[in-house]
């Protein structure tokens, strides 16, 4: 580091200056002085003792903090996880509980497109016990064609079957046509249940 | 004991380690105080104030850093709130100074009421930035990276401070007839 520059014409301070800087004035009665200072320190520094923890207690303060929004993140991703998982799994019957039971509130299921022929069924799906309503609206969300259902009666039917891999709407149709008290017909992209005894 | 045993001993509330620092660095801290207010008494109480509020403060010292800036800056404080304080009073009449320009033993020992004589006539007509600048750079022989630490001054104003000091200094021994 330069030293700070002095004009050169100052010949007499510089003098001056050179004395001045180069004795140190005399410290009398120095041991004197250090015990009035000492006598003077306060007793107690022990006071000051708690200021020293409060860092550490922050730091860790700041530590739990982040490890506390650290869980918040990772359950809160765990739970947008699953839930985008199983939006996606609804429409896949495949990997659905199938066990869930829910009451019929509609006569008929529809859908927005016709009924796709090519669409095989990409796995096994077994009907444990469900409501006729519930089968209609995995079948609509699967095949895309309409499920109609002649009434509510019909609609509350639990039934249980395999509905195995590669089967087409026509073949769901077969199934429920089976059965002694159900007849099904498919109509372009319209599938048509009905009681048996309805008919006769 | 190096520096850093002797602090950390402080911290724990050792005195004696303190009595240790104080005896290190008593003689410093008056220097400085001494050439900034010229007055032995003042200065002996710049040195007591200054040591006290080290201790008190001990536990917040940063052991990385030199010990004597940090004391160097509670002196220069306390230095410039009485150098505040003094000048509110009028300048002092112009008087010769002691022999000690004409003084053609350089090594005589001078003494401190010799040394505060010239002093005081030097730089009674500086403001106290002026002379706390004067006194750091040019009579306590601190380089400028020091005085910017000690101060919170830049090293312009500094070298402002500085120049405007001594200008006023040799207009001041103009006046005594020696320039």
């Amino acid at each position: 580091m330069n030293k700070i520059s002095r004009p050169s014409s100052d010949g007499k301070l510089d003098q001056i200056i050179s004395r001045l800087s180069a004795q140190q004035p005399t410290l009398p009665c120095a041991d004197e002085l250090t015990d009035r200072i000492m006598q003077s320190l306060p007793e107690q520094l022990e006071a000051e003792l708690p200021a020293k923890p409060k860092p550490m207690l922050r730091r860790w303060a700041v530590a739990a903090s982040i490890a506390a929004l650290f869980c918040l993140s990772v359950a809160a991703a765990t739970i947008t996880y699953h839930v985008v998982n199983k939006r996606q799994t609804a429409t896949e019957p495949a990997k659905e509980d199938l066990t869930a039971t829910q009451q019929p509130t509609a006569v008929m299921e529809k859908t927005e497109e016709g009924c796709q022929e090519e669409i095989l069924l990409p796995e096994d799906i077994t009907f444990k016990n469900q409501t006729l309503a519930e089968i209609a609206r995995q079948i609509t969300a699967i095949y895309g064609c309409k499920v109609e259902i002649a009434d509510q009666e019909t609609a509350a039917l639990r039934l249980y079957f395999n509905f195995p891999k590669g089967s087409t709407a026509k073949d769901f149709v077969k199934i429920i046509d089976d059965y002694e008290t159900l007849a099904a017909t498919i109509d372009g992209d319209t599938i048509t249940i009905k009681r048996q005894e309805a008919e006769q | 004991m190096d520096e850093k045993t002797l602090i950390r001993r402080c911290q724990d509330g050792d005195r004696e380690a303190f009595r240790s620092v104080v005896e290190s660095h008593r003689r410093a801290i008056f220097s400085l105080a001494f050439r900034m207010l010229c007055d032995e008494s003042a200065a002996k109480d710049i040195v007591q104030e200054t040591f006290i509020r080290a201790w008190q403060g001990i536990r917040r010292f940063d052991t990385s850093r030199p010990l004597r800036t940090w004391l160097y800056t509670i002196a220069v404080r306390l230095c410039q709130d009485a150098l505040e304080k003094c000048s509110r009073t009028e300048p002092l009449p112009d008087e010769p100074l002691p022999d000690l320009i004409s003084d053609q033993s350089p090594d005589r020992r001078m003494e401190n009421s010799e040394m505060a004589a010239v002093i005081q006539s030097l730089t009674q007509r500086l403001s106290p930035k002026q002379r706390l600048v004067f006194t750091l750079a040019c009579l306590e022989s601190l380089e400028t990276k020091e005085i910017v630490r000690l101060t919170g001054l830049t090293a312009d104003q500094i070298k402002s401070n500085l120049w405007q000091a001594r200008n006023t200094i040799k207009e001041q021994l103009k006046r005594l007839g020696y320039e």
